[in-house]
């Protein structure tokens, strides 16, 4: 036996005994591993941390405290804000057009200063590996540290100026102290220790449980549903480049997130003020004017449209699309048609498009009681 | 529960390390792809490059697939790696190396891979994750995947135009033609060569991005503007004559 392999033996047999050790320590409750009901057709890499594995207990820690306005640290009824505020349920866990809080859908944080961009559908975000907001900043290459992956969400969330403008201590020793809590905390994460890093776990496990796969379109996939002629075309103009040429960035039926999760510059303006953008991220002038392209799931609830959400109709994002767009060094070439301004096609093709779009809605997101306040 | 897996998980530590005493009678290859004009090192975003039919032209993005790694060995059998696929993107230094695990130490006569997909892997929806599933190919086109997005902006008249050099598997959208073009090919490099653990087995893929455009076919962006790429039986059929042009592959030699 080479003395390669005897060195090897004898660390191993070191690290069973360590592990032996270590296991004998470990609590007594033992954690559900939290399952996905998925269609064969959608991806199975998801985006979990190793570090943060989804457990039934943990999703059920988060949902409570993704609902709870004491994530401010503040406990009277004005000053309560939470995840759930900005992240409807009604509105696909963006904040809807028709929010009363925040008219036109635009939202602001706890002490009114606006957010830099309107909210994004928290939808889906398990097969997202291409990094988080709308310029992706929240990613794992991010330079700063605690900026990185989901699980960071909630202490940017904490202290942004434009959101909760609370503090982690302060929202530590608040949650430390709800009762209602602590058997919870126990569950998920074997001790009733509240760390705002617990925390945002379970609230990441809470978000990554958030799926979308029972759509018209869906059950048109698995064969339960059929498609009107209207819907079909609608179909065959986004999936082909002479047509309305939308596939490139926002998938089809074989990449049934309806979106790459990319960044580009979709032709809309040949100026860019907002500091915001990918080009911030990426530093590559090309990048300017880029965000990341959204789903188009649940489009019914999630007006105002784009970053900015400069369009509050679904028929402006096609008059947009279909004759608006802008022919910049900036406009990525995926817009093909942007020399021309947009697709142009006849208003009877623009309503197959937005027909075959409506089959994309997911009532089962907005009704799933396992996404509901539990409060 | 918990206890035993944590047992089990030391033990297969344990014979994992014992099975490697064995002489390894397979190792890893690693085939390395770099991205050229003419030799000199492909830069994106920069307006530099100029086609056989005279086009200025930059590269914003390219993303493509190549699968299928096959070796032919000394006595005339082929091992065909028929799993194997691997996405390439420029814009991720990463995705430059694909690594083929468990290949059969020994002496080969040559390797090669599928440019593409073959008919036989391009199915659609058999690659539901990403990166792979940002390259479906419409159903109306025969469904699949992109072999290649080339994305080119490019200078006509001082107006900047895009070209979106996109190949794949073509039929006509209309059916009035069922013939499918598919230009995906098989890349080969021939010669004796040895596959062994006792060094680093690397290949170095050169792809040389001008060579899509000419000489074998000129493609002359002027003349195809306004024309659909992924749905060109022509175009399509051009770039699977240039394609074979595009690539040449070495081995390295490493100490
Ligand atoms: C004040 C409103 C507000 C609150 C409260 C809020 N968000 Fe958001 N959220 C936003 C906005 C606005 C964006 C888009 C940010 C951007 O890109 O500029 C966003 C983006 C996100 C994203 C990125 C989604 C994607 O697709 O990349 C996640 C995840 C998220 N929020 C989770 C949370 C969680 C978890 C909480 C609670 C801890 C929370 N948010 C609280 C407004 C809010
Ligand atoms: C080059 C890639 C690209 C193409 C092609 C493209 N889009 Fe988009 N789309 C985007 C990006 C990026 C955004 C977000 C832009 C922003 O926020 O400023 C977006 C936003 C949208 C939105 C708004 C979604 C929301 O929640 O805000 C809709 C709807 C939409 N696109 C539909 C379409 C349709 C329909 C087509 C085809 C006619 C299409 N897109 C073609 C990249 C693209």
């Amino acid at each position: 036996m080479s003395r390669y392999v005897e060195v090897l033996i004898i660390g191993c047999l070191t690290l069973l005994i360590a592990l032996i050790c270590v296991s004998c320590e470990e609590p007594e409750k033992e954690q559900t591993p939290y399952q996905f009901d998925l269609p064969s057709y959608f991806p199975s890499k998801l985006n979990v941390s190793d570090d943060n594995p989804m457990t039934v207990e943990g999703v059920r820690l988060g949902r409570h405290l993704f609902y709870d306005g004491r994530l401010s640290g503040r406990t009277d009824t004005d000053s309560m804000m939470c995840c759930a505020t900005c992240h409807r349920q009604e509105n696909s866990f963006d904040a809807g057009i028709d929010n009363p809080l925040f008219p036109g859908g635009f939202t602001h944080g706890l002490t009114g200063i606006r957010t830099n961009h309107v909210t994004m559908p928290l939808v889906n975000l398990v097969f997202n590996h291409n990094g988080y907001t709308w310029n992706g900043s929240l990613n794992g290459k991010n330079p700063v540290e605690n900026m990185r992956c989901l699980e960071d969400m909630l202490w940017i969330v904490i202290t942004a100026g434009d959101e909760l403008c609370g503090d982690t201590n302060t929202v530590r020793a608040l949650f430390q102290s709800l009762h209602e809590y602590s058997e919870m905390f126990e569950d998920a994460f074997g001790t009733s220790e509240v760390t705002v890093d617990r925390m945002g776990r379970a609230i990441a496990q809470f978000v990554n449980s958030i799926v979308s796969c029972d759509s018209k379109f869906d059950r048109y996939l698995k064969g339960e549903a059929v498609l009107t002629e209207e819907e079909l075309l609608g179909y065959e103009l986004f999936m082909t480049e002479e047509g309305g040429d939308c596939f490139h960035c926002h998938g089809g039926a074989a990449n049934p997130l309806f979106t790459t999760n990319k960044y580009y510059n979709n032709g809309k303006d040949s100026v860019f003020t907002d500091e915001n953008d990918r080009f911030k991220v990426t530093l590559r002038e090309y990048d300017k004017g880029a965000y990341r392209a959204p789903s188009l799931r649940n489009l019914k609830y999630t007006a105002p449209y784009m970053h900015d959400g400069r369009y509050s109709t679904i028929d402006d994002v096609l008059d947009f699309y279909n004759s608006k767009v802008l022919n910049t060094p900036y406009t990525d070439v995926l817009m093909h048609h942007a020399p021309e301004g947009g697709v142009h096609l006849t208003p009877h093709e623009i309503a197959a498009i937005k027909s075959f779009l409506m089959t994309l809605t997911d009532e089962s997101v907005i009704t799933n009681e396992k996404y509901s306040n539990p409060w | 529960m918990k206890r035993k897996s944590l047992i089990l998980l030391a033990l297969s530590l344990i014979f994992v390390a014992c099975k490697n005493n064995e002489e390894s009678t397979q190792c890893n290859i690693n085939v390395n792809f770099s991205f050229n004009v003419n030799r000199d090192s492909l830069e994106r975003d920069s307006m530099k490059y100029v086609n056989d039919a005279g086009n200025k032209y930059m590269v914003t993005d390219l993303q493509m697939i190549v699968s299928k790694l096959q070796l032919v060995h000394s006595d005339g059998t082929t091992q065909v790696f028929d799993k194997s696929v691997h996405f390439v993107d420029l814009a991720d230094t990463s995705t430059f190396t694909w690594t083929i695990e468990d290949v059969p130490i020994g002496i080969y006569n040559s390797i090669g891979f599928v440019f593409g997909l073959d008919s036989t892997m391009n199915v659609t929806g058999a690659y539901p994750d990403p990166p792979i599933n940002e390259m479906i190919w419409p159903e109306s086109l025969g469904g699949g995947y992109h072999y290649l997005k080339l994305n080119c902006k490019w200078l006509s008249d001082k107006e900047l135009l895009p070209l979106n050099f996109h190949l794949g598997p073509e039929q006509m959208i209309d059916g009035s033609d069922t013939t499918v073009i598919d230009n995906s090919f098989i890349v080969t490099r021939i010669s004796d060569f040895e596959i062994s653990s006792k060094f680093e087995n690397v290949f170095e893929v050169n792809v040389d991005i001008n060579k899509w455009f000419g000489p074998t076919c000129i493609i002359d962006f002027d003349k195809i503007k306004g024309v659909w790429i992924m749905e060109s039986h022509e175009i399509q059929e051009m770039a699977r004559e240039n394609g074979p042009n595009v690539f040449s592959m070495n081995k390295k030699t490493v100490k």
